[in-house]
């Protein structure tokens, strides 16, 4: 199984942040460059982590800064479990 | 023994949060003297005797980030502070090591209090004075479902964000946020000047409220009890007044005065919305200058309103909120701060 940043985008979306933000988003472009602030980065991990049943680790999840990051990030993930 | 100098803390080490232990006590302090040097307002985190005395009493519940070795690296709390009720804790205290701001730890301790601390210590409420030089704060108040209810306007210096760069150029307005844990019918003597703003904000469901026009004349045989907290740091002196008698404006007079003579900047009067007189009341307040911040719910265990005062003239321009309730709530304060002006003669430039 692998995902597409459309994904990410759309958990994003389910977390409240505001879809127009979310539609606007370059995906390898820093998301605290696009409007999202350091309140926005760990719900966002949070939900990716619910979502996958995966474990971002403090370390990690302070890693990904883009959408691509995220969606790239839970492939490998994926893809060893 | 009071902690004055910084023990390093290893950058990158994972963290867990946790509930606080006696053993954290050292960390705590340490990590209030490393982030703000011997400049934080508040002793007791200073102290390790003194945090682990206040956490056993139920006065403050830390939260911490500790890393497998004990050190903390971030902490939070709900704490007793300026409110009458003593099961209604101010959220806050929220601090994090430099080279973990980038970690989720606050986040993490926002949500570990919400979740599981809010049901160990079982509080009536929790409210929150989150910063309106940005928005951050607030927005981790929503997302944890506190609402906004009023704003303290430029309550503190802006020296005390200086060092955030947070472009705080004017004093720092505080909006004051409210979670509801236990909520109960309450009747609500509703000053009638601010009947349309008490019907704003008590229409959330979170609160179940009877707002009754507050039209009778403050009763002769009724003595005034309220206390009085002085504020230097800040310069805010904060008086609740849990009943007001005839003789209010006596008490009025004598704390403007020691404001006056001690140069404080804002005069704070937190008034007990459970007097059927409390509209006569604000009217008393309402011709000595005061305008209104906004509603708290359960202050008094019932409900206050905010009256209050600044010595300079406050710059509504540079206050950031997140929600459009919050916009709401200033310009009902920014509405009646300059009718207050026009009441005193003053004009606006």
């Amino acid at each position: 199984m692998t995902i597409a940043a459309s994904d990410i985008t759309a958990i994003m979306k389910s977390t409240g942040i505001d879809p127009k933000t979310v539609d606007a988003l370059k995906m390898d472009v820093p998301l605290v460059h696009q409007g999202l602030d350091s309140i926005d980065m760990p719900v966002i991990a949070v939900a990716v982590e619910k979502k996958f049943g995966i474990d971002l680790s403090d370390a990690n999840a302070a890693q990904l800064k883009t959408v691509n990051d995220f969606a790239a990030y839970v492939n490998k993930i994926l893809q060893k479990g | 023994m009071k902690i004055n100098h910084e023990i390093p803390v290893e950058a990158g080490q994972k963290f867990q949060v946790d509930a606080f232990k006696e053993v954290d006590a050292p960390g705590i302090a340490n990590l209030f003297y490393t982030v703000y040097g011997a400049d934080y307002p508040f002793e007791t985190y200073y102290i390790p005797e003194k945090i682990i005395a206040e956490n056993r009493c139920g006065n403050l519940h830390s939260v911490v980030a500790r890393t497998p070795g004990g050190d903390i690296i971030a902490h939070g709390a709900i704490f007793r502070s300026s409110a009458p009720c003593p099961n209604l804790y101010e959220l806050g205290q929220y601090i994090v090591l430099k080279p973990y701001r980038d970690s989720f730890a606050a986040y993490k301790i926002n949500q570990y209090i919400a979740e599981t601390l809010v049901k160990a210590v079982n509080p009536e409420g929790l409210f929150g004075e989150a910063v309106c030089n940005h928005t951050t704060t607030q927005k981790a108040a929503a997302l944890i479902g506190m609402k906004d209810m009023a704003l303290e306007v430029a309550l503190m210096p802006s020296e005390t964000y200086r060092k955030e760069k947070n472009g705080a150029e004017d004093r720092v307005s505080c909006l004051i946020q409210f979670m509801s844990c236990h909520d109960k019918p309450l009747t609500v003597f509703v000053p009638p000047a601010y009947r349309e703003e008490a019907e704003f904000v008590f229409a959330d469901p979170d609160f179940r409220r009877t707002l009754l026009d507050s039209v009778v004349p403050l009763p002769p045989d009724v003595t005034s009890n309220y206390t009085t907290t002085s504020f230097p740091f800040a310069g805010v002196v904060r008086t609740n007044v849990a009943t007001a008698g005839r003789d209010i404006s006596a008490i009025i007079d004598e704390v403007e005065c020691e404001a006056a003579a001690n140069g404080m900047e804002v005069l704070q009067f937190f008034l007990n919305l459970a007097m059927p007189w409390s509209g006569k009341l604000v009217d008393i307040f309402r011709d000595r200058g005061y305008f209104s911040g906004g509603y708290i719910p359960r202050w008094f265990d019932t409900d206050a309103i905010l009256m209050q005062k600044n010595r300079t003239a406050p710059n509504f321009e540079n206050i950031a909120l997140y929600s459009s309730r919050a916009k709401s709530i200033k310009a009902f304060v920014q509405s009646d701060w300059t009718q207050s002006e026009k009441r005193r003669g003053i004009t606006s430039p």
